[in-house]
């Protein structure tokens, strides 16, 4: 099989993620933070050490950085733990479900919601921004590479806007994080920044965390044993026991240091150049196919390609892909309502590529050959 | 006084500090927070009390926010100013 759906998750992982999994589950980790016996200090120690590892990664604090069993997690706990029916937010078409439905509850709330719209190439440009926020606005919710189309957003700029008027930034960077070197996160006055494990990270499923920089209070999404102030009726609101309730998954959190020290070890630079250079040669050679459209700004994007061939289904064209070619694609709304309403894909969908250090400069030339044959027999 | 004992409001905060007390080379160790201090669960911090000023400077140093500082040796403990003479 040719994996081209990484943006789902990663399927193949450095040796050094696994290795980290066997480890943690070999019999000498306890839980983390309960209890002071050998087993339990280690296992406290083991997740200390990883948290300093993401830490380094990301140029945060180590105590800035809370573990979550996935990115939607992560952003279901910044929008509802740390807003309120009384702000005003803004958001962006190309948003996840995973940022979107958390927005939408508060918006029954009460909470505002602006929504900044797209160009019809399907992205938007931070004139956007500016034209979208509103005197009252007190937060920024946006998502920091498309899960789509691989469009960067104006990080940078957005970032300054939220300085400028002391608005809070919520960013999601479950698709960016892993994919190039990442903006000066440590500069940021006031944000919540969610990233995913499984992806560009190359941890196992079930890891993730959220990065606080800045005084943010939050309100715990869930609530249960921390492992202190086990009188207090309230669950501690300190972070990182605010996000952490409960048991952490250490073999999860090894799993992921072992695959962010790897992406250390590869260096940013060098990973970003491999995957910029998959991405170009699939779209200057996709886009010369008869009949298929390419989705996206095309400016400054990740790994990550939508496209679909004519008027065919896109999950028809993912399952020829799978079944005659052995192709592993992403076919339908990718769980971004907003963005295949405005570029009028909601029936017919879209079929995404996403690529991985793991991939080859074959494995693309294959899946352009089969797209040919594809796009030939219609 | 031969020892000393920081505590934390966070257990993550603990062993932040022990990390910190490691690379150090100051010989600190996290034990179970003495139920005469605080009921409940928790880690607190056992240095030796000659690392006192040494530890107290890294955590102020690197931020971590400690709830208390205690004197003692075994089970009693006496709680202490933490801002050094």
């Amino acid at each position: 099989m040719i994996y081209l759906d990484q943006s789902a998750t990663s399927l193949m992982k450095p040796k050094e993620v696994a290795d980290a999994v066997n480890q943690a589950l070999g019999g000498t980790l306890g839980n983390p933070a309960r209890g002071a016996h050998q087993a339990a200090l280690d296992a406290l120690k083991a997740v200390g050490r990883a948290r300093r590892s993401l830490a380094a990664f990301f140029e945060a604090s180590p105590l800035d950085i809370a573990f979550t069993p996935s990115a939607t997690y992560a952003l279901n706990m910044a929008v509802k733990g740390a807003l309120t029916p009384k702000d005003r937010v803004l958001t962006t078409m190309t948003e996840h479900n995973a940022m979107l439905r958390p927005l939408y509850e508060m918006q029954s709330q009460g909470m505002a919601l602006d929504v900044v719209p797209l160009h019809k190439h399907g992205f938007y440009e931070t004139e956007d921004v500016f034209s979208t926020i509103k005197p009252d606005t007190t937060a920024v919710a946006v998502n920091a590479m498309s899960n789509i189309t691989g469009d960067i957003a104006p990080i940078t700029h957005i970032a300054d806007i939220c300085y400028q008027r002391d608005l809070l930034l919520i960013l999601d960077m479950s698709q960016y994080a892993g994919t190039r070197p990442l903006p000066a996160i440590k500069q940021w006055p006031r944000a919540l920044i969610a990233f995913t494990g499984h992806k560009s990270l190359y941890g196992p499923q079930g890891s993730g965390g959220l990065i606080k920089r800045g005084p943010v209070p939050l309100r715990p999404l869930i609530t249960g044993g921390s492992g202190v102030l086990s009188f207090s009726k309230a669950h501690p609101d300190s972070f990182p026991e605010v996000c952490e309730a409960g048991t952490l998954n250490v073999p999860g959190i090894l799993g992921l240091e072992a695959g962010v020290k790897w992406l250390a070890d590869q260096g940013l630079h060098a990973v970003s150049g491999h995957l910029s250079a998959l991405r170009l040669q699939f779209v200057e050679s996709v886009r010369k196919i008869p009949g298929i459209q390419v989705y996206g700004s095309q400016q400054d994007a990740g790994p990550v390609v939508a496209l679909n061939v004519a008027v065919m289904d896109s999950g028809d064209v993912s399952r020829l892909l799978d079944e005659d070619y052995g192709i592993a694609t992403r076919p339908g709304a990718h769980c971004a309502p907003l963005w295949h309403e405005a570029m009028g894909t909601r029936n017919q969908g879209a079929v995404r590529f996403s690529f991985s250090c793991f991939n080859t400069h074959e494995e693309i030339d294959t899946a352009l050959d089969a797209l040919r044959a594809i796009s030939k027999a219609i | 006084m031969s020892q000393v004992l920081y505590t934390f409001s966070s257990s993550h905060t603990a062993m932040e500090a022990e990390l910190l007390c490691e690379e150090m080379g100051h010989p600190c160790r996290l034990i179970p927070l003495p139920s005469m201090i605080s009921a409940g669960c928790g880690l607190a911090l056992l240095c030796p009390a000659a690392s006192r000023g040494a530890v107290a400077g890294l955590l102020r140093q690197h931020q971590l926010e400690t709830e208390g500082l205690y004197a003692g040796a075994g089970k009693v403990w006496e709680e202490m100013r933490d801002d050094l003479p």
